[in-house]
Parts: C-alpha cells; structure tokens; sequence
C-alpha cells in the first residue's frame, strides 16, 4: 500500500493520525515539528508504530526505529 | 514513622539523587524542594495529615520532588497519570476523595494548588488516617474487583527492604529511569533513593539516548519493560554499557530473541520480575536468568510462593495452577470499596495473583498466563472490562470483548470486537475517536472488529480467550 502514495501523501496521512490518534498536538504542529518534544514516550511509540503498521501496511523494522527517524514527520515518512 | 523524613535523615546531602536532560541535583536540593513543598501545602493550603492530595506532573526530579513534599506534609500521596483522560481523572478524584491536586512542571518546578472541597468524608476516613497513610495507587487492584491500593509509611519501608534483598542497589548504583513515574515509584524510585543511589533519566526513550545517558554516567542498573529493551536492540553494534551489572524486565514477558540479542551485546542478560501494585517485587530472576530465560525465578527471600489449584488444593511441581505469595510489605487496604489487607489475603495471609505459574522440580516459577482478565501493554495494566464498559456506552453498541493478540515486535497488542445494535451504523475510526475522548491512551483498543456475535460461557458471561 504504501508504495502506492508519495512521500508527501505520505506525511499528511502521518500528521492526521498523529495529531487525531497519538499526541495532543497544537494547532501549529507540522511536519517538521519535534515529536520527542511533542512527547513521544515509549507508550506513544508503541502506539504510532502499529498505527504505521495498520494505515501503511509496513512494519518497520527495528534497526529503523532510531531517535532520529522518529524525529519528526518529515524523517518518518522517509522510512515508510 | 515518614519516609521521607527518614530518607533524608539519613542520605548524604551532597550526593547526587536524579540526573536528567544537562543537570544533576543533589538529595540536599530534593530535600530542600522537597520541605518547602511540604510547607506551603500545610502554611498556604491548609493540607491536614492523611489528606489526600493528587499529583500530575511529568517525569523528573520535580516529579519526585512533590510526591515526597506531599508525603512530608504527612498527607497521603495519589498519583494522577498524564495519560488519563478527562472522565478518567474526575472518577480518580470523586472515588479516592481527594482534598486537593498539585499541577506540576517538571521543567521549572512551579507549581499550582487546587483545593477540592469534599461535602463529607467517606466512612473509611477514619480508620484511612489512623494507618499513617503515604501512597494511593489509583488502579484496579491485581484482581480488578477494586479500585485504588494503599499503602502506608511503614509498608513503604518494609517493601522497599524486601525488594532490596534482590535487586541489592547501593550508593554506588545509577539506575536508568525509563517507566512513567505515576505506575512505579514505592520499589523503584522510593526504594533507590532510599538507598542512595543515582536516578539518570535519559531525554528520550530511544536508543541513542538511553545509551549516551547510560555511559556518561556510568549506569548501573536498568530497569524498563519489553519495549524499551526492544528499541534498544535497534541500536545493537552501539551498545557498549560496561558498567551495567543488572538489567531488569518487567511489567510483561521479554521476547527470548530480544533478550538474547540485549545478553549478546552487553554481557547481562536481562532478568524477569513480577511486580505487583499489592505486593511489591516478590520475584526477579537473578539466578542464571540466561538458563531460564523467561522464568520469574525463585521467590525473593522474605517472599514464601505456592501454586494451588482450582479448590484452592496444591499442585504438583510441572503442572499449572493459580499462584499465591506470602511476605512483607503487602498493601493495606483497597480504597473502593474499603477493605482492609487481612480481609482479602487467602486464610489472612497469602495474595492471590491472579497470575497462572508453574513451578518446576529446581523450584523456579514461570507464568503462564493469568485467571484473572487483566491486559498489560507495554507495561501498563488495565480490566478489558473498563474498556468494554466504555465502548457500550456508544449508543450503536450492543457488546463489546476486548482481547490481545500477539505481536512480532511489541508483545501485546489489544483489540476490540464488537456488535452493532441492529440498523445501527458505526465506524471502527468513529468508535476509536469515542473511546480516546473517555480512556486513557493505552487502553483504547489498537484494531476495532465487527462481529456478528461475542462468545459466551455456559453461563453468560463473555468467554475470554
């Protein structure tokens, strides 16, 4: 599935599932924004990951899962 | 007897209690921070002793900082986790009759009051402030039949001692702090620095981070659930920990790959504990965990176990059955409905889990499942009943059974099924947004399904798989 999207169809389906399903985000939150300072602790990790999993189709594999790629959209959606 | 007074009677001031993000305080700063929140909750605000007072603040010394002010304060200490939702925390509040709540920020340390005016106490009031109280964990109990477990100065102490004849954290020691402060804190936090040890809470939970804060500081000891030690091995050729003498897994059961992989790098295989709200840390794995890798191990040495089956009748070593505990440092009393310790325990004195186990011939304890129904996710529990509870309060629900199912990278994962009333319409997105407004996050179901029937026991009740 996700072969089939861009990279920037890619990032607004990142942004709505983050902003709707993951972290209480501001209305000025993008794809560039910080998600450890948005606060992406463990449990939300967890969370986003299988939401990646269900929207995408992918499971990322675990040497992807650094702190940098999860940085922000922009960086997710690179690994997606 | 308070325990914070007494942890800081006898600390020494000058060492150094939590490092977190640039900087590092001293347990002469926790202790200063520490009274004057103790002060300003009985000058400014009237705080009794065994009031109850709730706590919301992130993770960090400021976290510790108001929990032991409030508990300095004499008054009873609740922690509000972040992650609860509106409706959530409004039941926390009206059951546990709280008499007020500290909003903290963990990065400056202000903080506000909120003063609740309760109409009346509850009729456990009385006999509550009688048992020198120190900490109320809002949660339904291991059993789910109640709700807020609590646990008295005395047996904060008595626990912590017990947990320390395993897990043997001395001055020397520095812990990575990776579990939500609202879920752990009497065995852990409580029990390092009682001990005197070095809190280093890393900026993130990832990797990179968790190994830079663990070799700048020359850690010791890390204590985190299955997916914190799985995002580590995503960094596997940097982890270099050489002073890390103890590694601890709990919550739920470490995958066998990850722990292997986790052992392979830093030398330490990680080691299984069973903690329980209600009893502390009866069992950590600390004999050979890499024999036995997904043992719980033997008993702790103040904790006696025995596996009884269905009538409550012993069982044989090899064959399953329900676990049981006995030792110090046991809760006192459930909050709601009120009941006190010796009313719950088995013949007064043995806990049941809740957890199925089997022993085997060496006397070393695996679990195998529970008889009880709670589901644990990346290391926070909760009743699939809560949630089920929630999603038939949707009006196009008829019935709901919330489940887990296994998953290659995280363990656990729930999952609701779900039947629609008739002509009733309903999306699993729709549903999903329903529930995020009434549960906390980690409960809301991850995958919604829609069936045409839930199964039943015999006698009605959903069947758990």
């Amino acid at each position: 599935m996700n072969d089939a999207l861009n990279e920037s169809q890619k990032k607004a389906r990142l942004l709505e599932l983050i902003s709707n399903e993951i972290l209480e985000v501001g209305s000025d939150f993008d794809e560039n924004s910080n998600l450890h300072d948005a606060g992406l602790d463990s449990m939300a990790t967890m969370q986003l990951l299988i939401k990646i999993e269900q929207t995408f189709g992918v499971q990322l594999p675990t040497t992807k899962l650094t702190k940098e790629n999860m940085a922000s959209v922009a960086s997710l959606a690179k690994i997606i | 007897m308070n325990i914070a007074f007494s942890l800081f009677e006898k600390c020494n001031s000058e060492a150094i209690a939590v490092i977190e993000k640039a900087s590092s305080h001293t347990y002469g700063e926790l202790q200063s921070w520490s009274s004057q929140v103790a002060q300003e909750l009985q000058e400014n605000h009237g705080v009794k002793p065994a009031d109850r007072i709730g706590l919301i603040c992130a993770d960090g010394f400021y976290y510790i900082a108001f929990s032991l002010g409030i508990i300095k304060a004499d008054a009873c200490f609740v922690p509000i986790a972040p992650e609860l939702s509106e409706l959530e925390r409004k039941s926390l509040v009206q059951t546990m009759h709280l008499h007020g709540i500290i909003t903290g920020d963990a990065a400056s340390g202000m903080y506000r009051y909120e003063r609740i005016t309760i109409p009346s106490e509850p009729s456990w009031h009385h006999e509550f402030a009688s048992m020198n109280p120190a900490l109320i964990r809002f949660s339904s109990g291991t059993t789910g039949e109640s709700k807020g477990v609590l646990l008295c100065n005395s047996t904060l102490l008595e626990r912590g001692m017990a947990a320390n004849e395993g897990l043997q954290i001395t001055p020397a020691d520095r812990i990575v702090w990776v579990l939500p402060m609202s879920h752990h804190f009497a065995v852990s936090i409580l029990l390092y620095l009682w001990n005197g040890a070095t809190i280093v809470i890393p900026p993130t939970h990832f990797a990179s981070d968790i190994l830079s804060s663990a070799t700048e500081n020359r850690s010791t000891v890390l204590y985190a659930s299955p997916f914190h030690f799985f995002l580590l091995t995503s960094e596997l050729e940097k982890i270099s920990w050489p002073d890390l003498r103890l590694a601890v897994s709990t919550t739920s059961a470490i995958q066998a790959e990850v722990a292997e992989k986790f052992a392979k790098a830093t030398g330490i295989h990680p080691s299984q504990a069973l903690g329980i709200i209600e009893a502390g840390l009866p069992f950590i794995n600390r004999i050979e965990p890499s024999k036995r890798p997904l043992s719980i191990g033997l008993p702790q040495p103040a904790f006696e176990a025995k596996i009884m089956g269905a009538t409550n009748e012993p069982v044989e070593p090899g064959c399953p059955g329900n676990l049981f505990i006995k030792g110090p440092g046991f809760f006192d009393a459930y909050i709601a409905p009120w009941k006190k310790r010796h009313d719950v325990l088995y013949e007064g004195e043995w806990f049941d889990t809740g957890d199925i186990a089997v022993k085997d011939g060496e006397g070393f304890y695996q679990l195998q499942g529970r008889s009880k129904s709670v589901i644990s996710i990346g290391g926070m529990k909760f009743f699939p009943e809560e949630v089920e509870a929630i999603l038939c309060e949707h009006p196009a629900v008829q019935e709901a059974r919330v489940s887990t199912r296994q998953h290659p990278q995280f363990g656990s994962i729930s999952f609701a099924e779900i039947v629609l009333k008739s002509q009733k319409k309903l999306t699993a997105s729709e549903l999903l947004s329903f529930c995020r407004k009434r549960l906390a996050r980690h409960k809301t179901p991850a995958e919604i399904l829609f069936v045409e029937q839930i199964p039943k026991t015999s006698s009605g009740k959903i069947l758990r798989r």
